[in-house]
């Protein structure tokens, strides 16, 4: 797991000189699917509209701003679905040798970062609930820390089981280093 | 120009192509801003290509808005 080709050469804002990640976690994206569907299909609405329109109006103005407002629209939705996707891929959960951060981005302008330091750590949760969590695997890990320091929860990932013994391992001082 | 004789269907309609438009442009600057936020929090490999992509999004707004100024 240490030697995960993906996770070696990413950094962080905040990363220590000798802080070393050991793996960078991400929702499934199985649970992005409902918007890219609409996604999909509200561009290939728009893109298809045009011949609908000219047929409904005979005045060539309106048509043409109909039509320019439609690549518009689809322009501005092309960078929504983009965002979006952005939003999915930047929000990510580290684990290092020093601490967890959780990066959570959900719109414009909106973003959430918990970090807490493996001392910290009391226990590890897993939950799973949810007809696509059992359908495709993935699973809730709270992690609970001591006296004030926030709790994190790594929503939605994948191979739980091996993150909460990996999590188990760097917390007793057993991982290898 | 008299503002009554210049009040015309056509003029209204370029009017709001340009608004259209710019908020277009404004959006998809918007979301350039919000991936530089992304970057600066987890450095990804992939920032050029998301940049290229909006990029391409930014370019063709853009040109829909100066398409209007250079008529």
């Amino acid at each position: 797991m240490i030697n995960d080709k993906r996770t070696e050469p990413l950094s962080f804002c905040t990363q220590n000189s000798d802080e070393k990640v050991f793996k960078i976690l991400r929702r499934g994206f199985v649970l992005e699917l409902p918007w890219l569907i609409l996604f999909v299909l509200s561009i290939g609405l728009l893109t298809y509209a045009g011949p609908l329109i000219s047929d409904f109006f005979n005045n060539k103005e309106v048509i043409s701003i109909i039509d320019f407002v439609r690549v518009c629209l689809i322009i501005m939705g092309l960078a929504y679905g983009l965002n979006r996707y952005f939003n999915w891929f930047y929000s990510v959960n580290i684990i290092t040798n020093q601490r967890l951060i959780d990066f959570e981005f959900n719109e414009l302008g909106i973003k959430s970062i918990t970090e807490c330091q493996i001392k910290n750590i009391q226990s590890v949760n897993i939950k799973n609930e949810g007809f696509l969590s059992f359908l495709f695997g993935l699973a809730t890990l709270n992690i609970l820390t001591s006296g004030d320091n926030p709790n994190i929860d790594f929503e939605y990932i994948y191979n739980s089981n091996e993150i909460q013994d990996l999590i188990s391992d760097i917390t007793r001082g057993t991982h290898a280093k | 120009m008299d503002i009554v004789t210049s009040f015309t269907i056509e003029n209204v309609f370029r009017i709001i192509k340009i608004v259209v438009a710019i908020f277009t442009l404004i959006f998809t600057l918007f979301v350039l801003r919000h991936l530089f936020d992304l970057q600066y929090n987890y450095k990804s490999k992939a920032f050029p290509i998301f940049i290229i992509l909006i990029g391409i999004l930014i370019f063709i707004s853009g040109s829909f808005l100066l398409q209007f100024f250079l008529n």
